[in-house]
């Protein structure tokens, strides 16, 4: 069957199966292998993905129930070649390591940013309390998001 | 030390593939697509003990792309050892590819090949496996009885030793203070985000691998052996890894999928779920430990008696390195006349042990910090003062004749530690009676930097000067997250004398990468590899500066290279590299380059200490952990955030260790919790503030002076918090995850 989505800014008409998983048709269909698997059941975050400005688990949602809604993944934060200040953080911050968790968090604070641009520390936390991560033990991920903050304030 | 001005060494450089994975183009395994790729998928026992009567494939044969399914008569009859990783390593081969025989919940009974990985995910699930269950062994008391059948011929205990030191009963029948206590450890889950993934093809007759593993020259050496080709026909090449911390440091699917490519002559990708993660790849050897320490009426650490019964899984894998690996950490902490360690390791009908981050010593301090802390509650000491008055100087010997200690840096650990943290107001103050009580407890700790002292610990580096002046590095590094090209990056511009970007360390190829078996584990990458990239950079720089001596005609010492260009000593240039790698060409025929083997000889410690402070909820056995002060002995920081990353880190895998993270077993011994939803690892919101003191005292063998972090960092934490959470109590506490209902348990008793 035919779905209907945008996905990263573009218009895309995708041919999937009635029960094929969301994150099967991304990384499948579409290339989109940022989208990674960790658990197959919405516990890791790790194949987080935006759908409609809120964050979701690509893993536990069938492809056609993103049939007509607007679909981010790490792939379209970029905006003109000009990473989203979002990755710049991650990168500035040491909130990467292996960085196999990294879209799905910074799918999880973006997803945030878009309802609240200027959230707490411990709105972050919540944020991201889905996604896990071996390796950062956190912290220096939540700094990259309050980095942002400092930058606002020193406006940059 | 003397304060050195270094150029990239000591400063938070960004690491080199973060662009890479904040966009999400790096690829990991599972992104590599192959034409006709296949894929395969493991169908695993869900019985503890058994022996398969019959595999029924006929319904999963019926599903559109099933290419083959691959049974133990399918596969070479080989057994073999995930552990060993030298030709001539001998511990016990017992692990089949396949099995009829299954004896855990996870071993492996069957792989399905098929066209597309859901083919192969559904008839994996549609096999039927006639079981003939047997009895399972699931705990080391049954492991340990003599009249509880052996699960593999060899018995059920296939590792026992003694090793002692000083007059160890003359030291126990005079002391006036004996402490005791079992501690027990829990199975843990490695819990990379990444699950395991190999892909595998044929290509030109070579056998080639992808693997996010440790050890690629282990891995070749045993697909060498399953195969029957020559090593120089097998390629494993070192792929980028969402995680290992040991989990994939053993080869688990790579004997598999290699198997498989090797048949098929077709690309292969082989893929596990995170229930095959948890269940049929390796998990932290489990341990229960009597520990008996012997205390003088002054507070003096007279002597130890630990009996260590590690609980390797149902395969051998590495119970006797492991084992050793603890003795090795029982003996550079604190100084005493005598101490006895037995050491078991027993087989069960549970998950598989292997190496785990920190090998050993998550168990070992585990075992000796809360038995310490105990002691000192015990003889009404300050658990610090108790320390400090027992640790070791570098100018200790290791009392069992290992490698010198080292620059020790244990002392300033805990009093810089203990200041920050508010040690003795905090021990002293009252716990409070209500629902709710603080508690405050430590640990110390001490680990490794390589193999020397043990196995063989050489390793070897490349470096070429290309004609356009970027540094071209050959090594078998393999760098599973923590950053580990760029600190070799960082520490070959300034040895070399060369802009970092132009530096290029590549990662292990084993046809292409100088031989290195011992790979990337035991915290050997900075100390050792580190080194000898540094020693390599040097010389590289000495045959740069002598050729442009030559062409510029100009003594070698008017000469340096400097941020990529040669100098004279006023920092005037003179020439660039670009020019003088082409009139090497032209005048002399020649290719700047070093080929460097490098053999470590010193294995000193790295020292550290956790401080922390609970709140525990008496009525719900809740534990929040409200701060964490983390003091390491890390020589130098080469890139410090990349150091504080490797504590934050160990701690959250660490205090996991401490208050959730058990593979908790089912009285038939299957596994109760294969998935992240029962499997808890700590997230962002319970993950407490921590705090980070570096002790950069410089380490003697290191490049600049630096040690390791990676498994130090993973270690102090869970001791110090079961101290704190007895601290708060008043319990005495020694069964590790302290889950609540344990705590509830633990409160009921006293």
């Amino acid at each position: 069957m035919k779905i209907n989505l945008t996905i990263n800014h573009e218009n895309r008409e995708v041919e999937v199966e009635p029960l094929e998983r969301l994150i099967d048709m991304l990384r499948n269909r579409l290339g989109l292998t940022s989208v990674k698997e960790g658990c197959g059941e919405g516990e890791c975050g790790a194949c987080t993905i935006i759908v409609d400005q809120r964050a979701v688990t690509s893993c536990t949602m069938l492809a056609v129930q993103v049939n007509g809604c607007e679909v981010l993944t790490t792939e379209g934060l970029q905006q003109g070649g000009e990473l989203d200040r979002l990755q710049e953080a991650f990168i500035n911050n040491g909130a990467i390591q292996c960085g196999y968790c990294t879209p799905g968090m910074l799918m999880s604070v973006k997803a945030l940013l878009l309802q609240r641009p200027d959230p707490s520390k411990e709105e972050v936390i919540k944020a991201i309390e889905g996604n896990l991560c071996r390796c950062t033990g956190y912290h220096p991920i939540i700094k990259a998001v309050e980095s942002l903050k400092e930058e606002a304030v020193h406006g940059q | 030390m003397e304060t050195i001005k270094y150029n990239v060494v000591g400063q938070s450089v960004l690491r080199l593939d973060g662009l890479e994975k904040v966009t999400g183009t790096i690829k990991y395994t599972g992104d590599y697509t192959a034409a006709g790729m296949l894929y395969a998928r493991l169908v695993t026992s869900d019985q503890a003990s058994a022996k398969i009567l019959s595999i029924d494939s006929a319904e999963a044969l019926k599903v559109p792309g099933v290419v083959k399914i691959y049974t133990a008569a399918d596969v070479p009859k080989v057994l073999y050892s995930a552990h060993n990783w030298l030709m001539d390593m001998s511990d016990l081969e017992d692990e089949p590819l396949l099995t009829m025989d299954p004896k855990h919940d996870g071993d492996r009974v069957a792989i399905v090949v098929a066209e597309t990985d859901e083919a192969a995910i559904t008839a994996a699930r549609r096999i039927r496996i006639d079981y003939e269950p047997r009895p399972a062994v699931i705990d080391i008391e049954s492991a340990l009885d003599e009249s509880t059948p052996g699960i593999h011929s060899y018995g059920n205990v296939p590792f026992d030793t003694v090793k002692e030191f000083g007059s160890f009963d003359q030291v126990f029948s005079k002391a006036p203070h004996i402490i005791e206590d079992t501690v027990t450890t829990p199975a843990q889950h490695h819990a990379a985000i990444e699950c395991h993934v190999c892909l595998a093809s044929m290509e030109d007759g070579v056998l080639t691998l992808k693997t996010p593993c440790q050890i690629t020259f282990q891995v070749q050496m045993m697909l060498s052996r399953i195969t029957g080709l020559p090593m120089t026909q097998v390629r494993i090449i070192k792929t980028a890894t969402g995680g290992s911390f040991g989990g994939k440091s053993q080869p688990v699917l790579e004997p598999l999928c290699g198997y498989l490519a090797y048949d098929l002559k077709k690309s292969v990708l082989m893929t596990m779920d995170r229930a095959q993660s948890i269940v049929s790849s390796r998990r932290r050897n489990s341990v229960r430990g009597r520990i008996r320490l012997a205390v003088s009426e002054e507070g003096k650490i007279l002597g130890r008696d630990l009996d260590v019964v590690t609980d390797t899984g149902a395969y051998f894998s590495n119970g006797a390195a492991v084992s050793m690996a603890m003795l090795k950490k029982s003996v550079r902490l604190y100084k005493m006349e005598s101490q006895r360690y037995r050491a078991r390791a027993v087989i069960t009908n549970t998950p598989v042990g292997g190496a785990a981050r920190g090998y050993g010593s998550p168990q070992i301090h585990a075992l000796t910090e809360i038995n310490i802390e105990n002691a000192a509650r015990v003889l009404k000491l300050d658990p610090l003062d108790f320390r400090l008055a027992n640790i070791v100087s570098g100018s200790d010997a290791d009392p069992m004749g290992g490698p010198a200690l080292g620059n020790v840096q244990i002392e300033a650990c805990l009093r810089q530690g203990a200041a920050r943290f508010g040690w003795k107001e905090k021990y002293f103050k009252a716990p409070g009676s209500g629902r709710y009580r603080t508690g405050v407890g430590m640990a110390a700790i001490v680990h490794g930097n390589g193999y020397f002292g043990g196995f063989p610990e050489f390793t070897a580096i490349q470096l070429t000067l290309m004609p356009d002046g970027t540094i071209l590095v050959n090594s078998a590094l393999h760098d599973l997250g923590c950053g580990t090209l760029t600190v070799a990056s960082q520490i070959i511009s300034e040895a070399l004398g060369v802009v970092l970007e132009k530096v290029k360390v590549l990662e292990a190829d084993t046809l292409r990468s100088p031989y290195d078996p011992a790979g990337t584990q035991a915290c050997r990458v900075t100390f050792v590899c580190g080194e000898a990239a540094r020693q390599g950079a040097e010389q590289l720089k000495e045959k740069i500066l002598k050729r442009a001596s030559e062409l510029l005609d100009l003594p070698m010492v008017t000469l340096q290279l400097k941020d990529s260009i040669i100098t004279d000593l006023s920092g005037l240039p003179l020439m660039d590299l670009p020019t003088l790698a082409s009139k090497c060409h032209r005048s002399f025929g020649e290719t700047l380059c070093v080929s460097f083997d490098y053999q470590a000889s010193a294995n000193p410690g790295s020292y550290g200490a956790n401080f922390v402070e609970v709140e525990v909820d008496t009525w719900t056995g809740f534990v929040q952990v409200k701060q964490i002060v983390a003091a390491h002995d890390i020589g130098k920081a080469i890139n410090p955030e990349f150091v504080r990353g490797q504590i934050y880190g160990g701690i959250q895998m660490n205090l996991g260790y401490a208050l959730c993270e058990e593979i908790v077993l089912n009285e038939d011994g299957s596994v109760k919790n294969k998935s992240f939803s029962k499997y808890h690892v700590i997230n962002a919101p319970s993950m407490p503030p921590v705090e980070v003191i570096l002790i950069e005292a410089g380490e003697p063998g290191g490049p600049y002076g630096a040690k390791s972090i990676g498994e130090s960092s993973s270690v102090a934490t869970a001791p110090a918090v079961i101290n704190a959470i007895n601290h708060a109590l008043g319990t005495r506490l020694s069964v590790l995850p302290a889950t609540p209902e344990r705590i509830i348990e633990a409160l009921s008793d006293y």
